[in-house]
């Protein structure tokens, strides 16, 4: 029966070896030579109908075979082991690490997954090796403001919350490559570069997920420029994001925050009167007066009462 | 000068004379299923009079005698037993009664008596699943009960053509309607269904093209009632939606579904407690770990019965069936399709699956079978990474592992967003209240969770040791 995991395995590489291949689409936009991510596509098969449909018919089961592949490699081990520790698999995660273009973006969500819901483990010279990486996709100038890596890179911080927020890490250069994330993606709000909703969203989770953990912020970088901002700064002003999706995620995760106030080390009423100033005035914008309500229920909801 | 206005012609009445006059039976069907959209939807919101309309319009297709009319014509009614149901069971305005019940008692008959034939059983099971479902709403216990026996007394011999989803749902209802009368239990009902399913299961005479239209779990779960074991784990068997735009955008409509009902409806939903779902949590690393006691051959295990044996018996000739068409030469096996490959692999399952439910509920289990079932595995592994296979049949072929895997079901989409948070001490609701919400929605969810876990865990444990190797 050592063949299910072996299986697995083989299956799993052949299905990211079955990625990009551009010079074989003749509609293929110009590609720069250095950039592996050319527009996300799946190679065709010979005998097969034609380009478009058979994309996106490829890209939803190739996702398909990746997330059964990963989500099994992890699973099984623990669920066979006594102690149910979570999974230490090198090989799978030399596969994430080494994978380039679309190949990393078809494993990564996969893998991220597993490691936030810590089935998988990442030991620490893996996350070193993740961190650079994420750090070599984010200096090139097009991959920096490609929207799938950046949804990535906040998936990153997020399914190793567990890992960069114990004080022992947080020290060490692991630490500080971590914080330097954190830095890039304050920079990236405050200057509005972050268009996609869906990134936007995974922040919102993010933090919201955040606090909790590390009510201090101790891992987070200190405020040491002007503009850059607190994590909880950056929540409250989701109130005021453009997309009423990441406002209506914002209007509860605000609402817990308001609720953290006291562990956060924040005056209740401060915070209170941030949020506020996020939420639009527009008596005109019906959508976002919406949003008040919204935000005002949550508040008489859970009992805050910052008077 | 003032224009004509257009008349508006109701687009319900449309549908109804639109089946009416159409002769092709497939585009009845079709226009059958538009209105099954409808009524799915938008049954509350009708008005008495279209609900009579379209409940008598129904009734009369019902009787029309193809069997593909037959069929929707149930499923319409379905969708309407479960909208009333629903609507009934809430404690706030139920509106008031448009339907005579006695129209539910008929078409229960109806659907009862079309158990058995071929081409509709599945279709009648589902609709008559349904209505036991809400039968304090809609039918008369005695109704309900003298059916129950009709069907019981002829199964063995007569039934539904095959263990359909629909069907098997249906069974295990009827066990559980049975196992609280006097008079049905006395029937045993559970020895007739199980002769039933030995019969209409015919495992290793898998059809070439097409998956069963059933899932791992429905078998599973009527094997486990026919059995009586206590430990009810709903695993998790998902059918892959089809790749493309219309799906991708249902998709997102749905899981935006709550922030629109807000801004344009002013709507909130249901109160209920925040799911856990999606949070990350220790929940793999449950401290419900076999002991030593449950191992499998242990002696404090008790000996399977006589039902536990016959199924047993039954999977184990099914999977020698089955290792022998796997065995042979390829020539003389056939086109081998993604769908056999799968149907075989779920069926491997299945007999995993079972027998370590046996082992949950202290019951032995049986060795020949677990390594039968590992052989066929082992056997169809390899299977998987072949290169004749599209993308899509691979996807096919390995999602069989899901029940095996999943905890949870894979979500399609963005997490779902949260309505409104749960209330605290300090917003001024009574203790007692406060404690009524937080508990049921929440521990339910972690413990179908758990259940899932343990019923993998054991399966993984009983399994022979070379079952997966640290590779």
């Amino acid at each position: 029966m050592s063949e299910v995991m072996g299986t697995l395995r083989d299956l799993l590489r052949a299905a990211v070896g079955h990625v990009p291949d551009e010079q074989s689409d003749p509609d293929a936009m110009h590609v720069d030579d250095h950039d592996d991510f050319g527009p996300s596509r799946v190679s065709k098969d010979s005998g097969s109908p034609s380009g478009k449909e058979q994309v996106i018919a490829r890209s939803g089961a190739l996702r398909q075979i990746v997330d059964v592949c990963v989500t099994s490699l992890s699973v099984f081990p623990v669920l066979q082991s006594s102690s149910g520790e979570s999974t230490r698999d090198k090989q799978l995660t030399e596969l994430v690490v080494d994978a380039e273009g679309d190949a990393f973006l078809l494993l990564a969500p996969a893998y991220l997954n597993n490691v936030r819901h810590k089935i998988l483990n990442v030991n620490l010279s893996a996350f070193e090796s993740l961190l650079e990486k994420f750090e070599l996709l984010l200096r090139s100038y097009n991959l920096s403001r490609s929207t799938e890596i950046q949804i990535l890179t906040i998936q990153l911080l997020h399914s190793t919350m567990h890992i960069w927020i114990q004080e022992a890490i947080a020290q060490t250069e692991i630490g500080e490559n971590v914080q330097g994330l954190c830095e890039w993606l304050a920079s990236l709000l405050s200057t509005s570069k972050l268009p996609s909703w869906v990134a936007r969203d995974l922040v919102v989770r993010f933090l919201d997920d955040y606090f909790p953990l590390d009510p201090g912020q101790k891992a987070w970088p200190e405020d040491i420029e002007a503009d850059f901002r607190t994590p909880v700064i950056i929540l409250t002003t989701f109130g005021g994001d453009q997309d009423v999706r990441v406002r209506f995620r914002a209007a509860a995760a605000n609402a817990r925050l308001l609720h953290f106030a006291p562990k956060l080390g924040v005056q209740a009423n401060t915070l209170y009167h941030n949020i506020r100033q996020n939420l639009s005035k527009n008596l005109d914008e019906c959508v976002f007066l919406l949003h008040r309500i919204l935000y005002i229920l949550q508040f008489i909801v859970s009992g805050m009462n910052p008077c | 000068m003032p224009s004509k206005r257009v008349r508006l012609e109701n687009p319900v009445v449309a549908l109804l004379s639109a089946i009416r006059v159409q002769t092709n039976a497939n585009v009845r069907a079709y226009h059958l299923q538009s209105l099954l959209f409808f009524i799915d939807r938008h049954w509350n919101v009708m008005h008495d009079d279209s609900q009579r309309e379209v409940t008598s319009a129904i009734l009369q297709f019902l009787s029309y005698d193809d069997p593909l009319i037959q069929s929707w014509s149930f499923m319409c009614f379905a969708a309407i037993a479960h909208a009333v149901g629903v609507d009934r069971a809430t404690p706030i305005n139920p509106s008031t009664q448009a339907l005579d019940n006695s129209i539910w008692d008929s078409i229960w008959t109806h659907a009862m008596r079309r158990s058995n034939v071929p081409a509709v059983c599945r279709a009648a099971c589902h609709v008559a699943h349904t209505m036991l479902h809400h039968a304090k709403a809609l039918l008369s216990p005695q109704r309900v009960l003298t059916e129950i026996e009709t069907l019981a007394k002829d199964l063995d011999v007569q039934g539904p053509s095959f263990p359909y989803d629909s069907v098997c749902g249906f069974l295990v209802r009827c066990i559980r309607v049975a196992s609280q009368d006097v008079r049905l239990y006395r029937m045993q009902l559970e020895e007739k269904v199980l002769t039933w399913l030995m019969d209409s299961w015919r495992p290793s005479a898998i059809i070439r093209s097409k998956m069963p239209l059933h899932c791992v779990e429905d078998v599973l779960n009527l094997l486990e009632h026919i059995c009586g074991t206590n430990r009810k784990a709903q695993l998790v068997c998902q059918v892959a939606l089809p790749d493309c735009r219309i799906v991708e955008a249902l998709t997102e409509d749905h899981s935006t579904a709550i922030i629109r009902n807000f801004l344009l409806h002013a709507q909130l939903p249901p109160f209920r407690a925040p799911s856990a779902a999606g949070k990350p949590q220790l929940a793999i690393s449950s401290p419900v770990l076999p002991s030593q006691a449950n191992a499998p051959g242990s002696a404090d295990l008790a000996l399977p019965r006589g039902r536990e044996r016959r199924i047993s018996g039954f999977l184990l000739k099914s999977l020698e069936d089955l290792i022998q068409i796997w065995e042979t030469p390829k020539d003389i096996l056939g086109p081998m399709t993604a769908e056999r490959t799968r149907s075989s692999l779920d069926f491997a399952i299945i007999a995993l699956l079972f027998e370590s439910t046996l082992v949950l509920d202290n019951t032995r289990s049986n060795r020949r079978n677990i390594q039968a079932a590992c052989k066929l595995l082992r056997l169809l592994a390899p299977l998987t990474v072949d290169s004749r296979w599209t993308i899509t049949e691979k996807a096919l072929i390995v999602s069989a592992w899901d029940p095996l895997i999943l905890s949870e079901p894979r979500r399609n989409g963005t997490e779902p967003w949260e309505s409104l948070l749960l209330p605290e001490e300090e917003s001024g609701i009574r203790r007692e209240v406060l404690n009524k919400f937080a508990s049921n929605v929440n521990t339910s969810i972690q413990r179908e969770k758990a259940a899932r876990i343990e019923l993998q865990r054991v399966l993984f444990y009983s399994s022979d040791a070379s079952l997966i190797s640290s590779s």
